[in-house]
């Protein structure tokens, strides 16, 4: 690209991406609904704030906690969304596509609100990156567009293996989500901050904004939010996306916007670029200026079941039955096509994007007609069908074959096809068995390895005992056969 | 993008089959809406006892018009007419030995309609010859079909072929030349439609095409006959465009269907042209099948590798 490395040179005006990626499909949701305005729920009752693995609470039953402070210690710190008291540390169904228990602490709101003083910074230039990584890493933020990596690792890792582009993933992650959207509309500025801090922290020459081109509204206020930002080293390019799910996922936006396909299990780092989406630069903004932890966010709520569709400010650890009309419909986490059902009693995470309420499915699934539909949209590309027939027999050596690690679990795949197969879930499923077979191989390769070590040192052992024992012997015959 | 179900796909089919079977109808007779009425009251039949047997569902199977489907694939197939016992005996081989036998629709490693055209084919061959399109002349002369008088020609060019016999029409088999162009509107339509992929029916009429003007040596006695002749000739367009493209047993990857299609259209020229059939559409499908597990296997695992980031992508 030809533009000098100035930021007068920032091209403020939507480009199509330069690239495309392949499959996809356009999908017929009507008339997008314009971004509202956010919504602010009320404060529930109780609050369930899921431990991840690792982490070791740092409030005991019947501690009063105020807002926004600390509750656990590990990788991500989790924080009070609201002052109240911990009542409970009990098991609870997890949100993750796997169903399970985790422990949640449950925290009995006050109402009161009583906050803590936040340790707040003026200028994030004038801190060291190290030092701004430490404050991301106590603020708890972790990627909020799905997977949830800590964001305090990423920027470490981008920082190891140095990063000169960052792409900011202002698209929705699937049709009928809008939270992103909605953030852009009401606070573009904080986002372009937070955008500019990461690039300052990793070293990024580039920033490369990938949006739907139907957002008029976002790209509005992105534009005058990129207009107003104070001067600095970056380049800034927009670009409209492809109007394809899924546009939005990271290895798709990668592709339109640098042409680079990654590959299987590639981190973006690896290439010189790292990806943040809307909702985790906002979050991180707020941290470093505000020092404000990760104990909110914006998730869009939708379906026929949804009690007050639209998007909202949920508190993380948040009942999800409470923004649910009906309890005859399905509660999926997540977008309608890469959601998963998740059971009543989960409570929103700092991963929800999305909640969507839908009629619970009637038709039962048809035979694979291998019509291979699913091939064609698939974005990286596979052939779902043939997974869909390893899965079913778990052919381990097929699977591995034909590319299961290589899917994105975007769904496309599960919304062509004729025959109603749940794909992703039966591939979800099959990732997951293969996971715990390759864990339990380690384990028994581990422990086949201590036990010919044990083995080992146990004859040695043995034999020392047995030589020791034949020494005496001669000592003692040579003693009695003596003179 | 609205997800098209099963049962809306062969409704596409059926719809898309119609130009060439009124064709049929208006050629040789009102044969083929029997043929289609018994084929199909059998397959239906033969469906349900054997989904009951089976302890299957048998609602949800019926519905989805994949015997409507099969069934009347057979009964086009058939010359029109055919005896009831020999449509009965095609729809239950078909169904049973070509589809349950293997675990249903979607397990079937064969073209089911083609494994029930193939087995009466070799066990009443006297009884399945067609008989001379008439279109309205409803005593027209008897006679061979082209391809018939074309195999069996002794030391005739294809001039002189081509002017002796009545099979003959303007470019193919007389009448079934506009039944074929029946079929392959037909085809167009499903490929408007996106029922069907390209890559089946154009290599196969490209292989067909390439075996003929190899073998076309001007026109001698020992020549073969034109692509275009070929092409419109016997069951060419039902087989390109409905017959190979079932999907259930043709290779899921873009270079193996053409691949596919490719075989298929070499082994009907190799059948039509030195083969003990004047027509051997069933055969050259049937041998496609047997080997798109292989091509799947080889052929699929390239094309996967090339359709996954290859490692040098930097």
């Amino acid at each position: 690209m030809a533009q000098p490395m100035t930021s007068t040179a920032t091209r403020l005006e939507l480009e199509p991406a330069p690239f495309d990626f392949h499959g996809g499909m356009r999908l017929d949701t009507g008339e997008p609904a314009p971004p509202g305005s956010i919504k602010t729920i009320h404060m529930p009752d109780r609050l369930y704030i899921e431990l991840q693995p690792g982490d070791r609470p740092c409030v005991r039953i019947g501690t009063h906690v105020l807002t926004h402070q600390r509750l656990t210690d590990g990788d991500v710190p989790s924080h009070a969304p609201t002052s109240g008291r911990i009542t409970d540390i009990a098991l609870r169904p997890s949100i993750a596509p796997t169903p399970g228990q985790v422990p949640n602490l449950t925290l009995e709101v006050d109402g009161l609100d009583e906050a803590m003083v936040l340790d707040a910074i003026a200028d994030p230039a004038g801190h060291a990156p190290a030092d701004l990584i430490d404050r991301i890493r106590d603020a708890g933020i972790t990627g909020m567009g799905g997977a949830g990596f800590p964001t305090h690792r990423k920027l470490e890792e981008a920082r190891r293996s140095g990063v000169d582009t960052l792409i900011v993933n202002a698209a929705e992650c699937e049709p009928g989500v809008r939270a992103d959207t909605s953030l852009l509309v009401a606070d573009a500025d904080s986002v372009v901050q937070g955008a500019s801090a990461v690039a300052a922290i990793v070293g990024a020459r580039r920033c490369l904004v990938g949006i739907e081109p139907h957002n008029a509204d976002a790209i509005a206020a992105l534009r005058a939010a990129l207009a107003a930002r104070g001067s600095d080293e970056v380049r800034w390019h927009c670009y409209g996306l492809p109007e394809r799910y899924p546009a939005g996922s990271e290895r798709s936006l990668i592709r339109s916007l640098t042409g680079i396909q990654l590959r299987p299990g590639e981190r973006p780092s690896a290439q010189g670029l790292i990806c943040f989406n809307v909702a985790t630069l906002h979050a991180l903004a707020r941290a470093l200026y505000f020092g404000e932890p990760l104990t909110r966010r914006v998730l869009s709520v939708s379906g026929e079941g949804a009690l007050d569709p639209g998007d909202h400010w949920a508190f993380i650890g948040q009942p999800i039955r409470e923004f649910r009309a009906d309890p005859r419909f399905q509660t999926v986490h997540g977008g309608p096509l890469a959601g998963w059902p998740v059971g009543d009693e989960a409570a929103v995470a700092k991963t929800t994007f999305c909640l969507h309420f839908r009629q619970r499915a009637t038709l039962s699934e048809d035979p694979c007609i291998r019509c291979q539909r699913c091939a064609d949209v698939c974005p990286e590309p596979l052939y779902p069908e043939r997974l869909l027939r390893h899965s079913r027999t778990l052919n381990v050596d097929g699977l591995q074959r034909d590319g299961l690690d290589h899917c994105v679990e975007c769904g496309a795949c599960d919304t062509v096809c004729p025959s109603r197969i749940p794909l992703l879930a039966t591939f979800r499923e099959a990732k997951s068995s293969l996971a715990a077979a390759t864990q339990s191989t380690a384990r028994a390769v581990e422990a086949r390895a201590r036990s010919r070590l044990h083995e080992t040192r146990e004859s040695a052992r043995q034999r020392a005992t047995a030589a020791s024992r034949q020494a005496r012997l001669r000592r003692r015959r040579a003693t009695h056969d003596g003179p | 993008m609205t997800a098209p179900d099963t049962r809306r796909i062969m409704c596409a089919v059926l719809v898309a089959l119609l130009p060439g079977v009124l064709l049929q109808c208006y050629w040789f007779g009102l044969g083929t809406l029997t043929n289609l009425g018994l084929a199909v009251g059998f397959g239906i039949a033969a469906e349900f006892l054997l989904l009951r047997c089976r302890a299957r569902p048998v609602l949800p199977a019926i519905a989805d018009g994949t015997v409507v489907v099969t069934c009347s694939l057979i009964a086009i197939a058939l010359p029109p007419g055919t005896a009831w016992p020999i449509l009965l005996i095609a729809s239950v081989t078909a169904l049973g030995l070509g589809k349950h036998a293997y675990g249903g629709t979607g397990y079937n490693l064969f073209n089911p309609a083609m494994v029930g055209y193939a087995v009466v084919l070799v066990s009443f061959p006297a009884a399945l010859g067609w008989p001379p399109a008439t279109g309205l002349e409803i005593d027209a002369a008897t006679g061979p079909t082209l391809l018939e008088s074309f195999k069996y020609r002794s030391a005739q060019t294809v001039a002189e072929v081509w002017q002796a016999e009545a099979g003959f029409g303007r470019f193919g088999g007389f009448g079934v030349e506009w039944v074929n162009l029946g079929y392959l509107v037909g085809g167009l339509l499903l490929l408007a439609w996106r029922i069907i992929d390209w890559r089946v029916p154009v290599a196969m009429l490209i292989g067909m095409a390439v075996i003929a003007m190899l073998g076309y040596d001007g026109g001698s006695s020992a020549s073969l006959g034109s692509p275009v002749m070929h092409w419109f000739s016997g069951a060419t367009m039902l087989t390109a465009f409905f017959i190979a493209t079932d999907p259930v047993t043709c290779p899921s990857s873009g270079r193996g269907r053409l691949l596919f299609g490719a075989l298929i259209g070499t082994v009907i020229m190799m059948i039509r042209s030195w083969g003990g059939y004047p027509d051997g559409v069933a055969f050259a499908v049937l041998l496609g099948n047997a080997v798109a597990p292989l091509i799947d296997r080889y052929i699929g695992i390239v094309d996967t590798q090339r359709r996954l980031p290859p490692d040098s992508v930097g």
